[in-house]
């Protein structure tokens, strides 16, 4: 496999496809991919003023805002995956984040009336507006799409065979039965075989990282959405899915209720792992 | 999706899993890109011309306050392209990965690419120890360390690529400060 890397969704994303094919080909379909995954960063970055998040956090409550199809695409799943877990995904706990020094405090939002995934409303035209107070962050789901999104772009070029591994969140295209290993969540230096992956998505999520930049020292990324706490546990939430975006939302859905036999999983066809 | 688990994965029970065995790594390298592959990828030639240069203090300084990192810049591995950008290897040290990456300069001083080339992750006792940075330095693209080089596909534990960013903005201080005016 031809393998490249660039540093991109604040993490290193690594593409690799078959290196049957002339050294400028693989160079142009493989930034073809990073173009991809590019886009989605600059459409859902919390921290850059124009991107599409930024600018329905301000105005969504005031005004019905527009957005990029892909942006509007995640919504709509971040919606989905909201209501099939009952809540236990939800893209709408930015606020704590921010209290906990792991977002920027680019807004303040109105606490009494703040509402939930639920008071997102979506039109026609790509355009949705909020019906309650909300700020969203998508780090929770737009790094999965971001991948898929990749995964799109190598195949239009024909590429029948392809790994886009975005720091862990990880697509395999093609029957290859590839090798996937998890970090041990105790001992990083540790890997431990899971498993055989074809055609398939893995992700996983555990607070290894979370805690060393947060003021409040004792807080991590995930964030439970009914108490609002964080979760502090030693472990890793790992999920087997079609898609990187399904993977992705469902780690922290499985965080939060830390039950790998939720009725979600059967019905998005996935497999949930704690280590 | 077709997952084949690992047996001991299989039956898991939360909890139990952490019994199950592991393999320890001392250390993983991957090569993606070697300087001439970088070079022409993002110049369209291997042909440039080798443009070392010598820091002075001052200018180390303004460097490493612009970015906050103090690991030395090797300014022997700068090159310019015929239509006047400019690509440069750097390295980024953390406290488990070491990262050489490739810059290139558009001629009106923009960023025009970064690529990774090497990298390389690291726990453990080796980190402590001097020696165990010692032995890439100086150390060629084309003669990677090859330690368990066949772990491809790991998930967990995402890398920050913080420090890179701090690494680029370094070197785009030095273009400004001296090789824009080469």
């Amino acid at each position: 496999m031809a393998r490249r890397c660039q540093a991109l969704l604040g993490t290193y994303v690594e593409v690799a496809i078959p290196d049957e094919y002339s050294d400028q080909y693989i160079s142009e379909v493989i930034n073809q991919a990073f173009k991809e995954i590019q886009l989605v960063e600059q459409l859902m970055s919390f921290h850059q003023p124009n991107s599409d998040l930024s600018r329905i956090n301000r105005q969504a409550y005031e005004m019905d805002v527009r957005i990029h199809p892909y942006t509007y695409e995640v919504l709509v799943m971040a919606r989905q995956l909201f209501d099939d877990t009952s809540g236990a995904f939800d893209c709408s706990i930015a606020p704590e984040l921010q209290k906990w020094g792991l977002l920027p405090k680019t807004y303040e939002l109105d606490m009494v009336d703040r509402g939930t995934l639920a008071d997102l409303d979506f039109k026609v035209n790509h355009t949705i507006s909020f019906r309650k107070p909300l700020c969203l962050d998508l780090g929770g789901i737009a790094k999965g799409y971001a991948v898929d999104r990749a995964v799109a772009a190598l195949k239009e070029f024909g590429v029948l065979r392809a790994i886009v591994n975005a720091g862990g969140d990880m697509r395999v295209l093609g029957q290859c039965d590839e090798d996937i290993y998890i970090k041990h969540p105790l001992r990083p230096d540790q890997l431990m075989h899971m498993g055989k992956l074809s055609d398939g998505a893995i992700a996983t999520s555990a607070i290894y990282y979370s805690k060393e930049n947060s003021a409040y020292k004792n807080q991590s990324a995930l964030v439970s959405p009914k108490t609002k706490q964080s979760i502090l546990t030693n472990q890793s939430y790992s999920v087997i899915a079609k898609n990187c975006l399904i993977a992705d939302g469902l780690t922290k859905a499985l965080a939060i209720d830390q039950n790998v036999n939720a009725p979600y999983f059967e019905k998005y066809e996935a497999i949930g792992v704690i280590l | 999706m077709r997952w084949i688990p690992n047996p001991l994965v299989a039956n898991l029970v939360s909890g139990f899993a952490l019994t199950m065995a592991a393999i320890p790594v001392v250390a993983h390298a991957k090569v993606y890109l070697s300087v001439d592959q970088a070079k022409k990828m993002m110049f369209g030639t291997a042909d440039m011309q080798h443009r070392p240069v010598v820091l002075n203090q001052a200018i180390q300084e303004r460097m490493r306050q612009a970015s906050s990192v103090s690991h030395p810049f090797e300014s022997n591995r700068i090159w310019k392209s015929p239509n006047g950008g400019w690509f440069i290897v750097d390295e980024v040290v953390g406290k488990h990965e070491m990262i050489t990456y490739a810059l290139g300069i558009n001629p009106d001083g923009s960023i025009k690419q970064v690529e990774i080339l090497e990298y390389r992750e690291s726990y453990g006792f080796e980190v402590a120890n001097p020696s165990w940075r010692q032995q890439f330095v100086g150390k060629k693209v084309n003669a990677p360390l090859k330690l368990n080089q066949d772990i491809e596909n790991i998930s967990g534990a995402t890398l920050s690529s913080k420090h890179l960013t701090d690494g680029v903005k370094r070197l785009m201080v030095m273009h400004d400060l001296v090789l824009r005016n080469l």
